[in-house]
């Protein structure tokens, strides 16, 4: 009943807008798709380069500023951890799933209060709300770019205010420069560019949906702290459209500091080893008229980069497919990443920490998504969703563990600038890690300009 | 403009993705490895005639039909091997607090910054006069195994309380505990190792004792089983009460061990195979022994430290074991030690007559003339027995971090066998 009101809440907030953009790929060069060109990258998912803005059309101002605001409202059960009452194990962090009780398109949790008890690195970042209700700025987000019209560049930064509570220092608000990166398409009428900054990842198809105002949902799936990650390197994208057979072969390989992890695992500010994480992504596409449907197999590999030895190895394969059948679209997506053990210098995102455990998962998600489109007013479209994802996973000489968690909301989008979300994230403990309660009921207000 | 572009850009990003690529050299070097070696560890290194951190994984533990050290000549007269069916974890003499002791080594950790305490699942049905009432069929539940590097012998009792009706044998995984409900109750520390079934302390053959070195009097121990994940796991009990650890932080509190031996010409460390000196807290933390009844709450925990012995210090070895006179003379002079004779002086008749002579066996005194004192002995002498000893008399720049932690539960303190 409380999730019930919950939801409730987060839509007496709303206000009739716009609903979102139609599908166009990513380089279409129609002023109106411009703002919306990571949007149409995810909600037209070819094999796009990642969340990048699309080349300035010679009419469009050089300097451009946009970004979005999601608001937020969750509440968490239990304490709004995964960390089970009276397991008093260590590192508390090994025998559960800490990122399961997410709250936002971030992944960030309700919380990882492990009690006092030692953890080794293995946590998301937190909203610290625990297992109480409450109202949430998730991102405040700005992107400005640059893109002179007499040069094939562009320059894009975005920066992230997130503004958290937390009881040992307060309030405070993290500025996080997300991406930061200049693109380079060398020859007119080929589809290559490189890119050389603070990246997407390249690793199959969930970071398209990394920003709130382009994710269908609220949260991001089990697999998505293992292919989300913002990393610092370079990277080229090739597509080669075959007309004929209204296809395209699309190749993203990227050289970086940190590979696909998301921060908190992997720091991406630095290469802690010297040697980069190469990872790639190489995909095919067939867009008929009412029929899109995009394969793609992903692969990365190169030193961990949460310790300092090169020696010591990560690798990560995944495959991933969708299927757009007009208002429906379908997703899915397989991930399996090995780390091995390394000495005990552990330094990660979220400070030093101990041994370099091995570790080793894998799991899947599926997502299904029907977008009404509703022309009432201001109401543009309505999209049920739901999304299943599943993961198993062992730390070096732990009890392995396998987790799922079906999230069901529903997305409704006013005008072109703002989308109500609401969802309910269903969390199990199916082998190894004891039973919590730690389900969320959550909802996002994004408002873009 | 364009042209230009076209033509630099690529290039410089493809020097940027080429010189990513190729920038893997100029490490800093790899961190030292971070090790843990259980029971389990030691005897396959030990059957594979390995090392850890420079010293042979045979000293810890002997294997099958061996000879038993400190159980065999120069240490007694006869040889005494191990059982035939099983392999022995050393037992090796010690001093503490001035007295002689005896110790174990079950697990050894190189380069880790701590160690923890871990959870311990026991059913009961409840309490009688503050003491638990165990229920019928259960079985300790460890909660980690020996497969990852947070594995500890050190656990925390964690009482579950069933209903008199539910069957404690039943459960048999910390996952089973936890998913169930029932109350749990923190308890005490309690020091298991976990171990091959065929692994027991040294026992030698024909016998299901084991026993202390130079004095032969049994040490007592349980062998017992429990389970891990639900697989069946032997562990050796070494009891309540041995340690103690930070509740803040769950980390196991460390005391000193001191490895006593010579300065070789290099600035090694001649190992003589002296007994080692256990302590009773951190390096010079002044920490006051622990002990209920004869019950040391130190001494399972150990950070080792390499000493070396002052110039002009003596051990104390009678005239009856011209064996070990010559086994330490040998280890000094063969690795090239600088020794200021006389390393292993004479010692007055009457000494060597006293009952208690035994007690002072391989006891290192810095003023070797003591042992021609028989009015004094041994008040006079300034032994090498005691953290505080050691601290006091050896500079702190000739005691150096061996890196290593090591369980070793001790077995006998202050000239008596301790019991779980």
């Amino acid at each position: 009943m409380r999730a019930l009101a919950s939801l409730a809440l987060a839509a007496l907030l709303a206000a009739p807008v716009r609903a979102q953009q139609a599908p166009a790929a990513i380089d279409d060069d129609d002023d109106e798709l411009l703002e919306e060109a990571a949007a149409a990258a995810a909600s037209n998912p070819t094999a796009a380069p990642g969340y990048s803005p699309a080349t300035a059309a010679a009419a469009t101002p050089a300097l451009r500023i946009n970004g979005y605001i999601d608001i937020g409202f969750a509440r968490a059960q239990g304490d709004g951890t995964s960390f089970p009452a009276g397991d008093e194990r260590l590192p508390a962090d090994y025998g559960v799933d800490t990122f399961a009780p997410m709250v936002n398109s971030r992944g960030d949790v309700a919380s990882t209060n492990a009690g006092g008890r030692f953890t080794n690195g293995f946590l998301p970042h937190t909203v610290n709300i625990g297992g109480r209700a409450s109202f949430l700025i998730n991102t405040v987000d700005l992107d400005i770019r640059y893109a002179p019209s007499d040069w094939p560049v562009l320059l894009f930064a975005r920066t992230q205010l997130l503004p958290r509570f937390n009881s040992s220092d307060g309030e405070g608000t993290r500025v996080l420069v997300e991406q930061a990166f200049a693109r380079v398409q060398p020859f007119a009428g080929q589809e290559l560019m490189l890119f050389a900054g603070k990246l997407d990842s390249v690793f199959g198809v969930e970071y398209l949906e990394n920003e709130a105002n382009l994710r269908t949902g609220v949260t991001p799936s089990l697999l998505a702290r293992y292919t989300t990650g913002q990393p610092l390197g370079v990277k080229a994208f090739y597509r080669l459209q075959i007309t004929p057979l209204w296809s395209a072969i699309s190749l993203n390989v990227a050289a970086t500091n940190g590979g696909t992890l998301v921060d908190t695992l992997q720091p991406q500010s630095a290469s802690l080893t010297g040697v980069p994480v190469v990872s790639g992504r190489l995909g095919v596409e067939v867009n008929l008229r009412k029929v899109e449907l995009k394969l793609g197999g992903s692969a990365f590999y190169g030193p961990r980069n949460d310790q300092h030895n090169q020696d010591v190895a990560q690798r990560g394969f995944g495959a991933d497919a969708r299927l757009i059948l007009g208002w429906l679209a379908l997703t899915g997506e397989w991930v399996k990443i090995d780390q091995f053990a390394g000495a005990g210098d552990k330094d990660n995102g979220l400070g030093q920490q101990t041994a370099v455990s091995g570790f080793h998962a894998d799991g899947y998600y599926g997502t299904a998504a029907l977008a009404l489109p509703v022309e009432l007013g201001a109401l543009k479209k309505i999209t049920p969703y739901g999304r299943y994802s599943r993961r198993h996973a062992q730390f070096e000489g732990f009890t392995p563990i396998t987790v799922d968690a079906v999230a069901a909301g529903l997305r409704i989008d006013i005008f072109d600038s703002l989308a109500l979300k609401g969802e309910a994230l269903f969390n199990r403990e199916l082998e190894g890690a004891p039973q919590v309660p730690n389900n969320v009921y959550t909802s996002s207000l994004v408002l873009s300009f | 403009m364009k042209a230009l572009a076209a033509r630099t850009c690529p290039l410089a990003l493809g020097v940027l993705l080429a010189g990513a690529l190729g920038s893997c050299t100029g490490s800093q070097g790899s961190p030292p490895p971070s090790k843990l070696w259980t029971v389990e560890d030691l005897r396959s290194a030990a059957q594979a005639g390995k090392s850890l951190a420079g010293i042979p994984a045979s000293n810890f533990i002997t294997l099958r039909t061996q000879a038993l050290p400190y159980l065999s000549p120069p240490y007694s007269d006869a040889s005494l091997a191990e059982r035939a069916d099983r392999d022995g974890l050393t037992v090796f003499p010690a001093f503490s607090e001035g007295h002689t002791a005896a110790y174990s080594t079950t697990e050894v950790w190189e380069n880790f910054a701590a160690v923890w305490v871990q959870p311990l699942y026991v059913a009961i049905n409840g309490f009688s006069n503050g003491t638990p009432q165990f229920a019928a069929g259960t079985a300790a539940i460890f909660s980690v195994g020996t497969r990852t590097r947070f594995y500890s012998p050190y656990w925390q009792i964690n009482y579950f309380v069933l209903p008199a009706d539910v069957d404690a044998s039943t459960f048999k995984s910390a996952k089973q505990v936890l998913d169930s409900g029932y109350p749990i109750i923190q308890g005490r520390g309690t020091l298991c190792v976990l171990a091959p079934p065929d692994v027991h302390l040294a026992e030698g053959s024909g016998s299901d004792a084991t026993v202390r070195p130079l004095f032969g009097d049994p040490l007592p121990i349980n062998y017992a089983q429990g389970y891990v994940d639900g697989e069946v796991v032997s562990y050796i009990d070494f009891g309540k009460n041995r340690f103690t650890w930070n509740p803040q932080n769950n980390v196991i509190d460390e005391a000193a061990l001191f490895e006593l031996g010579l300065r070789a010409d290099d600035g090694s460390l001649v190992r003589l195979g002296l007994p080692n000196v256990g302590g009773t807290g951190p390096l010079f933390s002044n920490t006051p022994a622990r002990v209920t009844g004869n019950l040391p709450q130190f001494g399972s925990f150990w950070h080792l430290y390499t000493a070396f012995i002052p110039s002009g210090s003596g051990i104390f070895v009678p005239s009856s074991r011209p064996a070990l006179k010559a086994q330490l003379l040998s280890a000094a002079a063969g690795a090239g030690s600088t020794v200021t004779p006389p390393l292993v002086p004479p010692i007055a008749a009457q000494i060597e007559a006293r009952a208690d002579a035994a007690q002072y066996l391989l006891r290192v005194a810095v003023n070797p003339g003591c042992f021609q004192d028989p009015a004094g002995f041994p008040q006079s002498c300034r032994w090498l027995d005691s953290q505080a000893a050691v601290e006091r008399e050896i500079p702190g720049t000739l005691i150096n971090d061996a890196a290593l932690y090591l369980t070793c539960s001790l077995l006998a303190y202050n000239d008596k066998a301790v019991g779980p």
